[in-house]
């Protein structure tokens, strides 16, 4: 199941918090603490077997990915210091609707559009300027809501940067890795990252993200919006429900 | 740089692999415990190098505003990974 959410993970860059923490708790008992340090370990897990799959073919803009990365980590560090100020009601609302508008977004706009590089030569420094602060603003509400960072990312990557869907995916891997480093340390120093109860999962993960990260080398793009755009309009669905039912 | 990111990878996986059948065997628990940590632990360590390298990558291609975001990139994350451990433990 861990393999499986490691290709889905890597295909999609949505790094798969939100499908394996879940798997963890219901369907085989964890902590939810455990249950969290083995997701973000997996996290980790998914950029290793990316990493290991698309070493050299280019598909991780590297360029995007370092300014991006420090504003996203910024932006959760910063969510995490503000946590509790701010209605967790109307994070999840808002959370929710930009993830609709992202998937409004890229419906309304033609397929080959859609899958289409950057349009001119390289990106503007305004589109620059305004994925960084896109980043650190979907840091921010990701590290208050400890979910969700993945579709951010690759909305943000996507549809301001205009990087291909698999370029956006790919770089999105790189994040989560990264991202999930700085919240490890202190689950692991807890003790709530159990190795033994973790292995197979940090192993299928593994597995799984390679063969996604192979994959998502060969697969033409509209296949990564097949595979993007329901698991995106999924979490919006998901982060309305719990805006609906959580008090202010 | 990349090289040693791509043993790593695989020496984490293979030790994670070795502590997960190990787990599954009786009396070797504390063993195999201890071998999935070090496993774990070396993946863990795999995108630190993989940003190390990507440094370097920068630095050899002459984008010195890069390799310094890469820099930068790295010391924020070990200040936020020192912070949480020092608020959550």
């Amino acid at each position: 199941m861990s393999a499986a959410v490691g290709v889905v993970g890597a295909l999609t860059g949505l790094g798969g918090g939100v499908l394996l923490v879940p798997l963890l708790t219901l369907g085989f008992g964890l902590d939810i603490r455990t249950a969290a340090g083995t997701s973000l370990l997996c996290l980790v897990g998914t950029q290793v077997g990316v990493g290991q799959a698309l070493r050299g073919t280019g598909l991780v803009d590297e360029r995007a990915a370092v300014p991006l990365a420090l504003a996203s980590l910024c932006g959760a560090w910063l969510g995490a210091e503000v946590a509790g100020w701010v209605p967790r009601r109307i994070l999840y609302l808002l959370f929710g609707g930009i993830m609709g508008g992202t998937v409004v977004a890229m419906l309304a706009r033609p397929v080959q559009q859609e899958l289409a590089g950057p349009q001119g030569p390289g990106t503007s420094a305004a589109r620059q300027v305004a994925a960084i602060a896109s980043m650190a603003a979907a840091g921010v509400l990701s590290g208050l809501l400890g979910i969700g960072g993945g579709a951010l990312n690759v909305a943000v990557m996507h549809l301001i940067l205009q990087l291909p869907l698999p370029s956006a995916a790919a770089t999105s891997s790189f994040l989560h890795g990264v991202k999930a480093l700085a919240g490890l340390a202190a689950y692991w120093a807890r003790g709530d990252v159990a190795p033994l109860q973790a292995a197979p999962a940090v192993l299928g993960v593994v597995w799984g993200s390679t063969w996604g990260g192979r994959l998502l080398a060969r697969v033409p793009g509209r296949v990564v919006r097949a595979a993007f755009l329901p698991l995106v309009a999924w979490v919006a669905v998901q982060m309305f429900r719990r805006g609906l039912q959580t008090g202010w | 740089m990349d090289r040693f990111a791509a043993l790593t990878a695989r020496l984490g996986t293979l030790a994670v692999l070795a502590g997960a059948l190990g787990g599954m065997a009786e009396g070797l628990e504390t063993w195999a415990e201890w071998i999935a940590g070090v496993g774990i632990a070396g993946l863990i360590c795999v995108p630190v190098v993989d940003l190390l390298a990507l440094r370097e990558t920068f630095r050899r291609r002459g984008e010195r505003r890069y390799a310094d975001l890469t820099t930068l990139l790295l010391a924020v994350l070990a200040v936020a990974a020192a912070t949480s451990v020092v608020r959550h433990v």
